[in-house]
């Protein structure tokens, strides 16, 4: 196996080996700071973001005559508010990332 | 630059020629025309990079340089190092090339194509950067901060993990001490 650094030069066993440790790595390959890069984790992270609790009590009141006929139940409001949870999560952690990204970054 | 070179095509695991070369404008219309659109459907943590406005921050210094992967005429991954202004963290004082940026294309990453249409870029990418450390006299010293879902790889390379730096979003902080002669 060769790999010449100077002349930057490799034989195909190196390379081999390089895309084998690249397939055991089984990740992305990138670096590099950017504003927001890695902001959207801690924002979605932050378990007071967007309320679950106040949100459920809105769906529950607003959905209360489907859940008196039995055409939905506790747990269908729960996965649904879930799902709100999630999108809106989504939509403003990538907001917050283009605006900063937008102000600050190259 | 110029420089040929071989990737690893996944799909029928041949070995093709590819051109590591200088950062050119086709590579910047690669970069909108074809990564962009599916790195701004994914979640990938570099789906907002304009590779573009990098590449007109880099031209205001001759302290960055700026390579492209080329295969089967499509760019297959960029970077941008900076070779004067950082320092060791394992040799303090002791200049170091850093990785400003690193990229693969999207059809090169496991997360968004599974198989990758071609392994080999980025470890050749990294490698280059300790080829340039070489020539530059710093001893293969280089630093970079890893993306959280590319830390796998960096820590496959033997790079020193110095873990999060607040500086950097907590971003960790890789690099690779004086090469052994």
């Amino acid at each position: 196996m060769q790999f010449d650094l100077e002349k930057f030069e490799f034989d195909e066993e190196w390379l081999r080996e390089a895309a084998r440790i690249e397939e055991e790595a089984d990740c992305d390959i990138q670096a590099g700071f950017d504003w927001g890069a890695n902001l959207g984790d801690y924002i979605a992270s932050a378990r007071s973001f967007i309320s679950q609790e106040k949100l459920m009590t809105v769906f529950q009141e607003e959905l209360e005559g489907l859940l008196s006929q039995g055409l939905l139940s506790q747990e269908n409001i729960e996965m649904i508010v879930n799902a709100a949870v999630d999108a809106a999560q989504t939509r403003a952690r990538d907001l917050v990332i283009e605006n900063i990204q937008s102000a600050k970054s190259a | 630059l110029q420089k040929a070179i071989k990737l690893l095509r996944v799909s029928d695991n041949q070995i093709v020629s590819a051109t590591l070369t200088t950062l050119a404008q086709k590579h910047l219309d690669d970069f909108e025309t074809y990564w962009k659109p599916r790195l701004q459907v994914s979640k990938e943590e570099d789906r907002y990079w304009d590779w573009e406005k990098k590449n007109r921050i880099a031209a205001s210094s001759i302290n960055y340089e700026k390579y492209a992967i080329e295969c089967e005429q499509i760019t297959q991954g960029l970077m941008i190092i900076e070779i004067d202004w950082h320092r060791s963290q394992v040799d303090p004082g002791k200049s170091i090339v850093y990785v400003e940026f690193l990229a693969t294309a999207p059809w090169n990453r496991p997360s968004i194509q599974k198989p990758p249409q071609f392994r080999g870029v980025g470890k050749i990418l990294l490698e280059f950067a300790r080829s340039r450390s070489v020539a530059l006299g710093y001893a293969g010293r280089v630093a970079l901060h890893a993306l959280p879902n590319a830390e796998p790889f960096y820590d496959k390379q033997n790079m020193m993990n110095f873990g999060s730096d607040p500086d950097k979003e907590d971003l960790i902080y890789f690099e690779w001490s004086q090469l052994r002669t």
